[in-house]
């Protein structure tokens, strides 16, 4: 088997020398190596303070202690399986973009045509978008125009 | 004390959209989609933000990063539609800078970034239940850029602020204003070896800066001296004393992420270079030659009102050079190399300001650079008199956008010097006029000046003193 890195994924892709047939591409696809089933076969513990914590950042309510604990157990298997999708090589630099490693570098000509074609595209962007006659308040519950209107809740945000 | 300057840029569009921002604009009718955050919009990046950002760390001397990348700052307000500002905060565009104020004082740059600017907030009433929220400004480019904790006085930060205001505006990157909030600064406060800060935010004037440190300054003494600790938090100034606003937020707390819908920015080891080697005129150099070249010598006040306004200081540059060309085509001296700048800076200011309400940059608007230096050199060679002068100027002031030549318009406002003809009769009138002085001249050479001041007077100051006497 051969790893292969995809520049268009941030994966490892394991990938045998030979698929020369449709019996032998058809047997290594039903020949899984690996299933979510067997990474999950455990629990990373999430402390219920921490819940606590990141229920308060991300601006979400829970029913009540039952759909805490639920929510609690849920994420500590995903914890664990996140976990184990770190431990796979994928080499030394994290890719976090898509089209990193397409790119060239800009000098300055290329950084000043770039502005260029960008205000081209901004442009065609802007007409789109008055093409749409799009009413910004049309999805919105509470407005006192011209302004919106977010009414604070206790507990959540800021 | 360091600080944490966050500039609006001077871009036509925002940082990921195609809308535009304007302080003038009604609230929510300059934005797009993607500044309310609707699902489905993608960011499109504006890189004249981009361009404009390289220019401001070239010039504070950063080290321009090869690859910086964007990243989402996540936390909840009722400002950030996305629950999430793009920000730069793992590899950001530039490190490691330097600015040299006037008076010397180096204060180092620790970064320079790019990141959204947020909507504006307003509250109705003390309650502040019901935020009211105008998303003009939404996702218009900022930089940040934030400092060493270099500055050991309190005036230092506001020196270093007007410093980074005259810059900006000479490159054009922004109009730095405290005022309107296309610049606004924090700044972090700690006494001594003190690890631990506060931050002092909502800054409106310089003035309010160095009032606010002060105080937070005493504030921490006495924290210290009393034995109790500064805790690591945001306070606001009142005026006369600085006052909680909230704890500072961990960095852990904004758990930053890679920004999957943008790419990292990539640019040569050279362009630093290729951009310093087209930056403009900066303030400082500006200033040197002005104040010290041959050809300009300028009193220092002169010379800081011009490079206080970059519009004024173009046009004077431009008329300086035209002047200077067509003296020099005739092979003629210019009686003082300040002729332009008294002109400019003496006369044309001060008409413009008693006749309308613009401001020091609008010079060009009123007398164009042609016309400016018609003048300039006509006087000059004494085509004409300094009071001549000054009424064709008042004339284009009051007439804005007159495509005149300023000859023609001498002669249509009848302050062109008359001919010798002219000159020998007047003179002789004052003097018949005035038999039993003029007897006297002989014996009180003085007295020569009273037939100049009536010749003068006569002739409604189109013939100079000089040709007068002569």
């Amino acid at each position: 088997m051969k790893a292969v890195r995809y520049f268009h994924r941030a994966s490892v892709v394991l990938r045998p020398k030979r698929l020369a047939t449709a019996g032998d591409i058809e047997k290594w696809i039903n020949s899984p190596t690996w299933s979510v089933k067997s990474l999950i076969d455990g629990k990373t513990e999430l402390s219920k303070n921490d819940l606590r914590r990141l229920l308060l950042l991300s601006g979400l309510k829970v029913r009540d202690e039952a759909d805490f604990d639920k929510l609690r157990a849920d994420l500590e298997k995903q914890l664990h399986f996140i976990e184990k999708i770190q431990q796979v090589d994928a080499g030394d630099e994290m890719l976090s973009s898509l089209e990193q490693e397409l790119q060239t570098p800009l000098d300055l000509a290329q950084l000043k045509k770039k502005v260029a074609e960008s205000e081209e595209v901004l442009e065609e962007e802007y007409e789109n978008v008055r093409g749409l006659k799009w009413e910004p308040f049309a999805n919105t519950a509470k407005v006192l125009k011209p302004h919106f209107v977010i009414t604070r809740e206790k507990g959540v945000g800021v | 004390c360091g600080l944490e300057i966050h500039t609006q840029l001077n871009t036509r569009r925002k940082l990921f959209a195609p809308s535009s921002y304007s302080m003038a604009a009604p609230p929510n009718s300059t934005i797009a989609p993607f500044d309310l955050a609707l699902p489905g919009t993608e960011p499109i990046l504006n890189y004249q933000a981009v361009y404009l950002s390289l220019l401001a760390a070239t010039a504070l001397n950063c080290t321009i990063n090869n690859r910086s990348t964007w990243d989402r700052k996540h936390y909840l307000y009722a400002d950030q539609p996305a629950g999430y500002q793009i920000t730069q905060h793992f590899a950001p565009l530039a490190t490691n800078g330097q600015l040299v104020l006037p008076d010397g004082q180096s204060i180092r740059i620790s970064e320079l970034h790019i990141e959204q600017d947020t909507a504006k907030t307003t509250y109705m009433d003390s309650s502040h239940a019901n935020s009211y929220i105008d998303f003009n400004r939404s996702n218009h480019p900022l930089i940040e850029i934030v400092t060493q904790p270099d500055f050991t006085t309190p005036e230092g930060p506001a020196a270093f602020v007007q410093y980074l205001q005259l810059l900006f505006r000479h490159l054009g990157v922004s109009t730095g204003e405290l005022e309107s909030g296309a610049m606004r600064v924090d700044v972090n406060v700690s006494v001594g070896n003190n690890p631990v800060r506060t931050e002092l935010k909502n800054i409106s004037t310089l003035a309010v800066m160095t009032a606010a440190i002060k105080a937070e300054w005493a504030r921490q003494c006495e924290e210290l001296d009393n034995g109790r600790e500064i805790s690591f938090e945001t306070r606001g100034f009142d005026g006369t004393a600085t006052f909680k606003l909230r704890d500072k937020d961990t960095q852990s707390d904004y758990r930053y992420m890679s920004d999957p819908e943008l790419p990292p920015l990539l640019f040569t080891s050279n362009i630093s270079e290729q951009i310093r080697a087209e930056l403009p005129e900066l303030p400082m150099q500006a200033l040197d030659r002005l104040l010290n070249a041959a050809d300009h010598q300028l009193r220092e006040k002169d010379a800081h009102t011009l490079i206080a306004y970059p519009n004024l200081l173009t046009y004077y540059n431009k008329v300086h050079k035209e002047v200077a060309e067509r003296l020099s085509s005739q092979s003629i001296v210019p009686s003082s190399p300040r002729i332009c700048a008294n002109w400019i800076l003496n006369s044309l200011l001060g008409i413009i300001t008693e006749h309308t309400d613009s401001g020091a940059s609008e010079a060009q608007k009123y007398v164009t650079v042609e016309q400016m230096a018609d003048l300039i050199v006509s006087v000059d060679i004494k085509e004409m008199t300094p009071t001549a002068g000054k009424k064709v100027l008042r004339n284009l002031v009051q007439n804005p956008g007159e495509q005149v030549s300023i000859k023609d318009l001498a002669k249509t406002l009848d302050v062109l010097g008359g001919d010798d003809h002219e000159l020998e009769l007047v003179c002789r009138e004052a003097i018949a006029s005035n038999p039993e002085k003029a007897e006297q001249v002989a014996k009180k050479p003085n007295l020569v000046n009273f037939f100049i001041g009536m010749v003068m007077k006569t002739t409604k100051g189109r013939i100079s003193a000089d040709k007068i006497k002569e």
